[in-house]
């Protein structure tokens, strides 16, 4: 069976990677060395808070702690937590950390 | 020529303002000479005096680019400003003799140009308490004077920074008018930061809500940034202003470019992004602030013709503010809740802390407030023999930077209103007026809530008392809406009538139909006026009873008033009880009170009494599995976590199944539950741990029975923390679910070089070796301690866990170097999965299928898939000194109070103020929500999580388990080549040039290999440039006694208090470190940046970083050695182990960095 494959796209740093949908990001910065900083990993930290500049329907729904963190952070809505979602379609993110 | 004023001007057209004056200005490159001497170098006000002619100049190139206005150059022309160059005696001359300036020029013209006099946020915040309130005042009286007394056709309040600044400034700009017996516009402009916020913090709402109420002509943005990141703010007031909008940006937001503030916006470019927002939201007036120039404005013009003027629509919700946000009057679920504590009369420790002028309790007593649910706080400080009137000043000047929920200004003084109207940086509440004594105070009141914007509440008392029947109290309100809104013309909004609440408790007849007079008041009130708005003291109803009584009566007279359209209630948050909590009994019972029905129950205050003798009774029901069968309620103990009734059950039990057959096919078949609900989410760690210590402790009762010892373990692990590694938390862990699911568990501890591992298991022999570890350092040793294993002949199966490791690093690199197998656990759980398998023979199954999901996927560019399709060339180039040109260079340098290490204790209290308990409970307790519905989640929290929470808080500062205590200082400090930070000896004298200095300490960090480039040393100024920087650091411990009690814990299978224990002094430690942080922004003045919520705060939400190492930024924990020298840490007990360690287990350590642009990053 073919996998589909989703292109992300890194602002800062003008980097576009192409991956197997379903991946997350966490593996997608490690293998591609985009500059996107993560922290506990468990959504509680906010270290990984990037904005979705396009595509953000191509990302897994949120979890529940990501949801309260940023409605707790009062944050807009194309932010997410990077180490919460996986890549479900094309998308462009930028950083936030930065 | 036709005449035509400003105002008819702006309602036929969108009106054109000019561009920079300050850029153009310095076009000039004014000399000394040009100042008139070297003491008033830089005072451009004085040009209008010394070099008119540039003046005219510049007026003349926007009028002749089109502007329609230009502005008079009079930014800092206050006192405030020129007494900085001793000239405020000169504030009036130059600000008139501008307006002429500008005058003349406009006037040179054949159609209509108008001057607008500029008034700038000056050099001082109010609300920082950088200037005082009557100084700030004069400052700008006089200023607005000048501008008046010379012709400006409107005042522009521009670049405002704080909302306590523009309402000083719109009161100094009315009364001048009023004194010179004329009216011009007041315009307001604010400032909002690439934050999002006022430079003090207000949000835009919080800010349209404090300028509406001021009764401006118009409101707009300035400076700080271009028109693209004013487009939200723009859409934000166009929706919602009901007044005209202005939109004066930089040119582009500013660059630093070699070192010159570069701003990227030509002509053309911004034009088009103004004329975007413009055409999409609708603008009124339109101009240029930093970098743009005559050109801008001109591309303005030629963009202008395809404008119309808009239509405002002014949907503003009428609201009230603090400093920071908005909160709407008509919030919705009702009603507001306006905290009671903050009251000399209302709260004793509110109360005493005043007696003892400690005004940090009381705003510690107005946080707790805001955090426990209220919507606005009430602040009264009316106390006997106590200076009101300075009281108010003293506290709000606290308060108000600390809570971002706005204020109910609760005195019936005028002086004290006042003073508190002046502090109040928002829109506030005055509680409140009454006619008791005819309309001369109330009138006096509303007075200075229309000069100072401000809601009132008002009272239905009149000159003959309190209105006590429903008649009365709308005869009054009625008199009260006449006044206010129809006399004074305050939205309907923005009256807020109290009918009164009498007390219920005290069983006299004459009030015993006190509550539905008011209730019934207010349903008349509300279907008669539906704008206007209502507000009562609720536990005044209650009043006489006990506590349990009355939450109960209280919560039911909100309900019902809630009924009827009540908007506020003054009340404890926290002491509300949802209705459907209230038993049926209790209701019908509570219910006759209030509503006075004695036909069922003849007494209902003495039934009431009679019910609650008990002050603290609360009825709960007992959850009951009597019905079940022996084998059900043990399962259940399990799944439950029942400790305490398990033993029972299993003797029980006992009486028909051997001891093995219980352990095996019920206890077990209960921890399979548990496990299953765990990886489904259902079920969060605390709640496993409790399980899992009812299973030791059924275990410890069936074991004497168990006649052969031997064999009926499932299989045996060796654990062990590896060399150089503390953290035993993971790996307990996995031997608290291993353990109590059939398995035995040698643990070895923490420390353990792989010498003392295989011997362990050359004599005992193990099913596999599991290895633990946290530190990036000790993935890398694990992957060691298996090449030491591999080439000593071992292929027993290995488990490797641990928080640093991935997937992909143990099933390639480290398999890559053993010949057995090598399996990742990513928690504890995955880990008793892998032991079943590998127990039961099944290690090929689990090879086998690690191996599919790389087979499968067309693509094997890489293991993972992932695929690098373009790397463009934004790489970020390093600068001569071979540091990031990403990081500006020309950040302000703040000035430490001292320099060198100072030692600060702190209390419990004042560390768990800094807890991050999102953190706390969600990731350190493991109670993650899952897959649990909200309201499921919801309960676990309030049952179990919070209940924890405090329980454990109790128990730390009872028992003190935790000792804090801190270091922290400022050295002077520069970056150099090589990616290094010098730190110098701070003794030295202050004119020894920086090279010649004493180096007493070094720290050289790595650098990103591509996207930014960054290094931590980048943040500070290079020694070339001669400059010094400061490097702030901080040391923090817990002592060692938490970790102490929580290994005492686990020793006795109390799994879970191990656990939360850990968990908490673990996080606690985080918050010190949080708050030693905060007190070094405060020193460094750089807390005007700090985040308002918690939350944001937790998440970097301040200037500048704290680094500790071993995180990805800076990952050597060897610097912490240097560090601690630097700290001389030894002081507050805390030393490094031989791994660069710190003892005790709850420290961290850090390095401040002040800059700006300093964030996490990773190298």
């Amino acid at each position: 069976m073919k996998q589909q494959r989703a292109r992300v796209f890194f602002l800062l740093e003008d980097l576009e990677v192409e991956v197997p949908a379903g991946t997350r990001l966490p593996e997608v910065v490690e293998a591609s060395g985009a500059d996107i900083t993560f922290g506990c990993k468990s959504g509680t930290c906010g270290t990984c808070r990037v904005r979705v500049v396009e595509g953000i329907e191509n990302l897994s729904q949120p979890t529940p702690e990501e949801r309260d963190f940023l409605a707790a952070l009062s944050a807009r809505p194309n932010e997410r937590l990077g180490c919460q979602f996986c890549i479900q379609g094309d998308v462009s993110i930028d950083y936030i950390g930065s | 020529m036709k005449t035509v004023t400003l105002s008819q001007a702006l309602r036929e057209r969108v009106l054109l303002l000019d561009g920079a004056m300050g850029t153009q200005i310095f076009a000039h490159s004014p000399t000394i000479d040009d100042y008139g001497g070297a003491e008033f170098d830089g005072c451009v006000e004085l040009l209008n005096e010394r070099r008119a002619q540039w003046i005219q100049g510049i007026h003349e190139s926007y009028f002749k680019a089109g502007a329609d206005a230009v502005e008079t150059n009079t930014f800092g022309c206050n006192e405030v400003v020129m007494a900085e160059f001793g000239l405020q005696h000169r504030v009036f001359d130059l600000n008139v003799q501008a307006v002429k300036i500008a005058r003349d020029v406009a006037d040179s013209f054949a159609e209509k140009k108008w001057v607008i006099g500029s008034v700038g946020p000056g050099t001082k915040l109010l609300t920082l308490l950088h200037v005082d309130y009557q100084t700030l005042y004069r400052s700008y009286f006089e200023q607005m004077r000048g501008l008046i007394a010379g012709g400006a056709d409107a005042i522009l309040i521009e670049t405002a920074q704080d909302l306590g600044q523009i309402k000083v400034a719109v009161r100094a700009a009315r009364n001048a008018m009023l004194a010179q017996q004329m009216r011009i516009p007041i315009w307001v402009q604010m400032t909002i930061e690439t934050t999002g916020t006022m430079l003090v913090g207000s949000d835009v709402q919080a800010a349209l809500a404090a300028i509406e109420m001021l009764g401006v002509d118009v409101i707009g943005m300035n400076c700080a940034t271009g028109p693209d990141e004013m487009r939200p703010h723009l859409a934000y007031l166009c929706e919602a202003a009901p007044m005209m909008v202005s939109c004066l940006p930089n040119a582009g937001l500013p660059e630093n470019r070699n070192g010159q503030t570069y701003y990227p916006l030509d002509p053309g470019a911004f034009a088009q992004r103004v004329r975007g927002i413009s055409s999409d939201f609708g603008l009124n007036i339109l101009g240029g602030c930093c970098g743009t120039t005559p050109e801008h404005i001109k591309a303005l013009a030629e963009i202008r013709g395809q404008l119309n003027v808009p239509v405002r629509p002014g949907r503003y919700e009428r609201s009230v503010s603090s400093l920071y946000n908005s909160v709407s009057l008509s919030l919705e679920p009702r009603p507001l809740y306006v905290g009671e504590r903050t009251n000399a009369n209302g709260s004793k420790a509110f109360r005493e802390a005043l007696a003892k002028d400690d005004f940090d309790t009381m705003v510690e007593i107005a946080k707790e407030q805001a955090k426990e649910g209220a919507h606005i706080l009430d602040v009264c400080v009316a106390y006997v023999s106590r200076d009101e009137k300075r009281d108010m000043s003293e506290f709000l000047k606290r308060l108000v930077t600390q809570v971002n929920i706005p204020l109910m200004i609760d005195s019936t003084e005028v002086p004290v209103i006042e003073a508190a109207l002046q502090y109040a940086p928002g829109k506030c509440i005055v509680n409140s007026i009454n006619f008791e004594d005819g309309e001369e105070k109330p009138r006096r009141i509303l007075d200075l809530c229309r000069e100072y914007g401000a809601a009132i509440v008002a009272l239905t008392i009149d000159e003959q008392g309190m209105a006590k029947t429903c008649e009365d109290k709308l005869r009054i309100a009625e008199r009260l809406y006449k006044l206010v809104v129809e006399e004074y013309g305050f939205a309907p909004e923005d009256l807020i009538i109290d009918p009164l609440t009498f007390t219920l408790g005290s069983g006299e007849a004459e009030w015993r139909n006190s509550a539905v007079e008011t209730l019934n008041a207010l349903e008349i009130l509300h279907k008669r006026y539906p704008r206007l708005k209502s507000i009562l003291g609720l536990s005044n109803v209650s009043f006489g009873l006990k506590p349990w009584p009355r939450q109960i009566l209280n919560s039911l007279m909100l309900y019902h008033g809630v009924q009827r359209g009540l908007t506020l209630a003054i009340l404890n948050a926290s002491k509300i009880l949802p209705v459907a909590r209230i038993s049926e009994d209790h209701k019908k019972l509570f219910e006759a009170l209030l509503f006075n029905k004695r036909d069922e129950i003849a007494e209902p205050l003495k039934e009431i009494l009679a019910a609650f003798s008990d002050p603290n009774a609360k009825q709960h029901m007992a959850v009951s599995d009597e019905h079940l069968s022996v084998e059900e309620k043990l399962k259940n103990d399990i799944i439950d976590g029942r400790k305490n009734q398990i033993g029972a059950h299993a003797l029980e039990a006992l009486k028909i199944h051997p001891p093995l057959t219980i352990i095996n096919d019920i206890l077990l078949a209960g921890m399979k539950v548990v496990g299953e609900r765990f990886g489904a989410g259902q079920m969060q760690l605390p709640f496993v741990l409790e399980s899992a210590e009812s299973m030791k402790a059924a275990v410890r009762i069936l074991e004497p029975y168990i006649e052969k010892k031997e064999g009926y373990k499932k299989g045996r692990i060796i654990l062990a923390t590896v060399k150089g590694d503390v953290h035993d938390i993971g790996k307990n862990l996995v031997e608290i679910i291993l353990s109590n699911n059939g398995f035995e568990v040698m643990n070895l501890g923490i420390k353990q070089p792989i010498e003392s591992i295989v011997e362990t298991y050359r004599t005992q022999g193990a099913d596999a070796i599991g290895l633990s570890g946290l530190l990036v350092k000790s993935t890398v040793i694990m992957k060691e301690n298996l090449e030491y294993m591999a080439a000593h002949g071992f292929t027993i199966p290995v488990i490797l866990g641990g928080a640093a490791l991935t997937r992909d690093f143990v099933e390639r690199e480290c398999q890559a170097v053993y010949p057995g197998p090598v399996f990742y656990a990513e928690d504890a759980f995955s880990g008793l999965h892998l032991m079943e398998k590998i127990c039961a023979g099944g290690v090929a199954e689990l090879l086998a299928q690690r191996k599919t999901p790389k087979d499968s996927g067309e693509q094997k560019q890489t293991e993972s898939g992932i695929v690098v399709v373009h790397r463009g060339d934004k790489r970020v180039g390093l600068d001569a000194n071979g540091q990031s040109s990403w990081v500006r260079r020309d950040e302000p340098i703040p000035k430490p109070p001292f320099w060198g290490v100072r030692q600060v204790n702190h209390s419990l209290e004042q560390v768990f103020e800094y807890l991050d308990e999102f953190a706390l409970l969600r990731s350190r307790w493991g109670y993650a929500q899952g897959q649990l519905s909200d309201a499921e989640f919801d309960k676990v929290l309030q049952e179990k999580a919070y209940p924890t929470l405090k329980r454990l808080r109790e128990r730390v500062v009872s028992e003190v388990l935790l000792h804090p205590a801190a270091l922290y200082g400022y050295f002077p400090a520069c970056s150099r080549e090589d990616n290094e930070i010098v730190v110098y000896n701070p003794e030295t004298s202050a004119d020894t040039p920086v090279h010649q200095r004493e180096v007493i300490a070094r720290f050289s960090f790595p650098r990103q290999g591509n996207g930014r480039q960054l290094c931590i040393a980048d943040f500070l100024t290079h020694e070339s440039t001669g400059k010094l920087d400061v490097l702030a650091v901080q040391l923090v411990t817990m002592g060692h006694v938490a970790s102490e009690k929580a290994h005492a814990a686990y020793a006795e299978n109390q799994f879970s208090e191990y656990f939360f224990l850990h968990g908490l002094s673990t996080e606690l430690t985080e918050a010190y470190a949080e708050k030693i942080h905060a007190q070094i922004r405060q020193e460094l003045a750089i807390h005007t940046r700090d985040a308002q919520s918690k939350r944001a705060l937790f998440s970097q939400g301040y200037q500048g970083s704290r680094y500790s190492f071993g995180y990805p930024a800076c990952p050597d924990m060897e610097l912490n050695e240097p560090l601690l020298k630097l700290l001389r840490a030894e002081r507050i007990g805390v030393t490094l182990s031989e791994s660069h360690q710190m003892v005790p287990e709850q420290t961290t350590s850090a390095i401040v960095i002040h800059h700006p642009q300093a964030r996490y990053f990773s190298t």
